[in-house]
């Protein structure tokens, strides 16, 4: 490729791109992969766009029932549970 | 395996902080809110009695959770009404086409759908897919500690989200569409 220098990771194509950046936005990729695909997200206004769709997406389930805490009456009842179990060995 | 005698409070102290996490991962497994105490509650009691076997240093999140689901499996799962299983091939087409619709390219319908309907989306979810992605994309856990905590290899742990995220993109776009928070495609 005419754009390719010296040291700089060989770009890949969308599809290898579009099944990756579920795992590029999870920080799941190697450092040399990662950096793949970001030069290619950085010149590709479709893989953009799809990185963004999939950030939104991710974003969006991070968020939700993220403040449901384990209810105060079970963690008594387990810590009560617990202190009668180490009574009993 | 043989038990090793730790000092006193060492399970309370390495164990109890994880009871939030439990409780939600029993929530989105169990179904209701009763279900998912009992489960959280014999949980910690097992995980209690095989203190012993816990390697110090390891992930004693992941390994609540192996117990958590184990539990669930054998005594829970039985009595929780299944979604219709899924068949892979049903689920394939939505692999082979990314979920981008055209009239919402960047997904910015995602804000607007209630947590109700994300939840209820998720729990929607075949038991396989729902598991990986309760477990990375609401509560957090590495790719890596998913796969410790449901005894798989990584590789399955990937292609079981991909899938599970598609599906419930799907599922979330149809219900935009539907809302009228987006305009379905022209060619759909």
């Amino acid at each position: 490729m005419s754009d390719e220098l010296d040291g700089v990771p060989a770009e890949i194509d969308c599809a290898e791109a579009l099944v990756q950046l579920q795992d590029y936005l999870k920080r799941e990729l190697t450092a040399d992969t990662a950096e793949r695909i970001r030069l290619h997200v950085q010149r590709c206004g479709h893989c953009f766009g799809q990185l963004r769709f999939e950030e939104q997406f991710l974003q969006l389930l991070h968020t939700r029932g993220a403040d449901v805490r384990c209810p105060d009456a079970l963690r008594l009842r387990i810590t009560d549970a617990l202190r009668t179990e180490a009574a009993d060995n | 395996m043989t038990d090793v005698v730790r000092e006193p409070g060492s399970f309370e102290r390495e164990a109890l902080p994880h009871l939030d996490t439990l409780y939600r991962v029993a929530l989105r497994l169990g179904g209701d809110e009763s279900r998912a105490e009992d489960l959280v509650q014999e949980t910690m009691l097992k995980a209690f009695r095989a203190w012993g076997q816990f390697r110090p240093g390891t992930n004693a999140r992941a390994w609540l959770i192996t117990i958590l689901r184990n539990t669930f499996i054998n005594e829970y799962r039985r009595q929780r009404r299944e979604p219709v299983p899924v068949d892979i091939d049903v689920v394939e087409p939505y692999i082979a086409r990314p979920a981008g619709p055209d009239t919402d390219p960047e997904g910015s319908f995602f804000s607007k759908i209630v947590d109700a309907k994300v939840l209820e989306a998720v729990d929607h979810l075949p038991p396989e897919f729902r598991e990986a992605l309760v477990l990375s994309d609401m509560e957090g856990l590495s790719y890596a500690e998913i796969a410790e905590s449901l005894q798989v290899p990584i590789g399955t742990v990937k292609s079981r989200l991909f899938r599970a995220r598609r599906l419930l993109q799907h599922q979330l776009y149809d219900h935009a569409v539907e809302m009228g928070y987006i305009k379905a495609r022209e060619d759909r």
